[in-house]
């Protein structure tokens, strides 16, 4: 039996973006034989993390790398008893690409290394803000399910996901914040009224 | 304002005589929640602390120069924390760039950024850092972007040797 941690490590309101593969790696991951705890950056109790065989980092890239709540996860870690856990990583990024994803996965390694984990692989995904609002969230499916396949045989795994072409994503995520800054618009307008008592 | 230090070690303020020093231990400010929000509200943070000018002078420099402790070949989590809050400076639309994706900057005043790293830095945590810093810089009009690194006493002669680079 293996006891295994979903950690949504993000910043506060990005966890939200990894919050649909994180809820589908649970599906996969749960059975009789495993015990699967999901929990996130402000709830995770360092002096736990030694229980664990198997730790998932869950999250969105701030600024082109690792966010600081998981950096000071990370931190915390230094100085606790750990076992040889089994690291994997899913690791988003709002751009096209999910090779941006990359400076993250060695930032994890190294941190892994230097703590004597046993770092096992990541699933990178690439225009995390639409991607399941679109057709390829059947694909992201497919791949969450091999990455919770190869967490279960305790196999390293090293695979990317991103939209069908960057035609697509442009398309599709320039739509998106057109209509999220018109929405803002709308709202704070509707506030400035309402605060004048029209 | 022309030149911005961004430090998250005291240092000397007759080192960077015409420059504005901002000490990370000395100023408030939150952390990013990451929401992207202020992108839907042309930038306007929820927060408002010390980096809603700091963000502000960072369009407005054409030198920026950072000092910060490097763990892991990325930033330590101060100045990180520092510059997730920066994300108010970017578009919202994407961009392409070298074929690549990216928000662009919304000030396209072209500028130098020199960054000095110091810590117990390997030759593969420095190729990260570079890295890390060709990426962050992608969609912004920087003329230059250098990275110097040194051991952590040895960081007041490397700034010795700097200083005046604010001069020129």
């Amino acid at each position: 039996m293996s006891k295994i941690l979903l950690l949504n490590s993000g910043l506060k309101h990005a966890q939200a973006f990894v919050d649909p593969f994180l809820k589908r790696l649970e599906v996969h991951l749960s059975s009789k034989e495993n015990c699967v705890d999901v929990r996130s950056a402000e709830n995770f109790d360092e002096r736990t993390f030694f229980e664990y065989d198997q730790v998932v980092f869950l999250f969105s890239i701030a600024l082109d790398s690792i966010p600081s709540s998981t950096l000071e996860i990370f931190q915390k870690l230094e100085n606790q008893s750990k076992n040889h856990t089994e690291i994997y990583a899913l690791i988003a990024c709002d751009e096209y690409e999910p090779e941006k994803c990359n400076l993250s996965k060695k930032i994890i390694q190294k941190w892994c290394h230097r703590e004597n984990l046993q770092f096992k692989g990541t699933l990178k995904i690439g225009s995390v803000l639409f991607i399941m609002k679109s057709a390829s969230k059947f694909v992201v499916s497919n791949y969450i399910k091999s990455f919770a396949s190869a967490i279960l045989k305790h196999e390293s795994i090293d695979s990317q996901v991103t939209m069908l072409t960057d035609k697509i994503f442009m398309k599709m995520a320039n739509k998106y914040w057109n209509k999220e800054i018109q929405r803002k618009h709308k709202e704070k307008i509707k506030k400035l009224k309402h605060e004048k008592g029209e | 304002m022309r030149n911005l230090v961004v430090t998250d070690k005291d240092i000397s303020t007759q080192l960077f005589k015409n420059s504005v020093i901002v000490n990370l231990n000395n100023i408030h400010y939150s952390s990013c929640t990451g929401g992207l929000e202020c992108l839907k509200c042309a930038g306007a943070c929820y927060f408002k602390d010390d980096m809603s000018i700091i963000s502000k002078w960072m369009n407005d420099c054409q030198l920026i120069i950072y000092i910060t402790r490097v763990k892991y070949g990325c930033f330590d989590i101060p100045f990180k924390k520092m510059l997730e809050r920066l994300v108010v400076n970017h578009e919202p639309f994407y961009s392409l760039v070298d074929g690549e994706t990216c928000h662009l900057g919304i000030s396209q005043l072209r500028k130098k950024l020199l960054v000095i790293g110091y810590g117990d830095v390997n030759e593969e945590e420095k190729k990260m850092f570079k890295d890390l810093l060709d990426e962050s810089t992608l969609g912004f009009s920087y003329s230059s972007v250098d990275a110097y690194f040194c051991e952590e006493d040895e960081l007041e002669d490397t700034l010795r040797t700097f200083g005046g680079v604010d001069h020129e």
